[in-house]
């Protein structure tokens, strides 16, 4: 028989293990208002990976003026812009490998997961981690399309949030940078049912994926050939200028200083103090009709 | 017997809360992504330093 000490000692710890287990198995909800409704194809989230995340934090909110707040788990917190949920930010530290795998993360709506994993796994992408029960947020998987892209589906536990304008200094827009463009279109159209109209640009075709004659990413060339092809987030921002004079004092880095762009506005693209890289544009854009 | 049976018994609860208490916190579900996919290291998200360049990158545009 074990002592009463020693009985007590390991209920005690099969407890904190049972809420460990908990906390680990789960994430918190996307929203405060779920609607009930899973829009495949709809960007719905953003998380931020970083292994710097009280430099990222004070980036974060100097900049942009959001605010982050505890998730009931250590080491991830909820990112929050005017009141309303946005994104989360993941402590990498916690993950347990040397890589720093520093980035944001797309996070996409759908309606089935099992069928959108059926259709990654067809198009040539790969499943990173399988669809996993997080009770409060939903079945979630992480993607690498078929040109090494990451991103995350997500089918919501309670719906996904409300469609909603975008919010100055809140994420505007994500595009998929890709090296072999029609491929990834298929791959693209293929998981989310997309319709996809281009734009011609001096720069080639822009490619705009839509839903419900809602856009809901950007298909470009990719700009840096020779880097991983990625996700690019955007944030909108005033004066992307204004915004990259202040990166570099804040551990951040300037990637593509601000400057005009074919497609109408200004863009930069800045790196915070993780590497994690993020870019900003000015919206709406001048009516000049010269896409 | 029955001492050897509580030994075991004890130590596998050790390991099992060992196990469960070293993950606890972890956003595990983007574990993979560093695992898989990171083998060549030194990727930031765009490439890193040296892209402050005058290429033209996308966004929004409806």
């Amino acid at each position: 028989m074990l002592s009463p000490r020693k009985s007590l000692t390991l209920c005690g710890l099969a407890l904190l293990l049972a809420a460990c287990t908990a906390l680990q198995t789960d994430l918190p909800a996307i929203t405060e208002s779920p609607t009930d409704n899973r829009d495949t194809g709809r960007v719905v989230w953003h998380d931020l990976l970083t292994n710097t995340p009280d430099a990222s934090r004070r980036f974060y909110s100097k900049l942009f003026g959001w605010q982050f707040e505890d998730s009931g788990t250590e080491a991830y917190q909820l990112i929050r812009h005017e009141g309303k949920l946005i994104g989360g930010m993941a402590d990498t530290r916690a993950l347990g490998h040397e890589a720093n795998v520093s980035q944001w993360v797309t996070v996409i709506s759908v309606a089935n997961m099992e069928a959108a994993v059926v259709a990654v796994k067809n198009g040539g992408g790969k499943v990173l981690t399988p669809p996993t029960h997080l009770p409060s947020r939903g079945t979630l998987a992480v993607i690498e399309d078929p040109e090494g892209a990451f991103f995350a589906l997500l089918q919501t536990t309670a719906g996904d949030p409300p469609e909603a304008e975008p919010v100055l200094n809140g994420f505007l827009w994500d595009e998929v940078w890709a090296r072999e463009i029609d491929n990834t279109r298929r791959f693209y159209q293929s998981v989310f049912a997309y319709e996809l109209d281009s734009t011609a640009t001096a720069e080639g075709d822009y490619g705009v994926f839509s839903t419900s004659s809602m856009p809901r990413l950007g298909l470009l060339p990719h700009p840096f050939p020779e880097v991983r092809p990625v996700m690019a987030n955007y944030l909108w921002v005033e004066d992307p200028a204004a915004i990259t004079q202040k990166v570099e004092a804040l551990g951040g880095e300037i990637l593509l200083e601000a400057g005009p762009r074919p497609l109408g506005g200004t863009v930069a693209l800045i790196a915070g103090p993780s590497g994690a890289g993020i870019a900003l544009q000015t919206w709406p854009l001048p009516e000049t009709g010269d896409l | 017997m029955k001492k050897t049976a509580k030994r075991i018994v004890q130590v596998a609860l050790t390991g099992i809360l060992v196990l469960g208490l070293s993950g606890c916190d972890d956003p595990q579900v983007y574990g993979s992504i560093g695992v898989s996919s990171y083998s060549g290291g030194g990727y930031y998200g765009y490439g890193g330093t040296g892209m402050r360049t005058s290429i033209s990158i996308g966004g929004r545009i409806r």
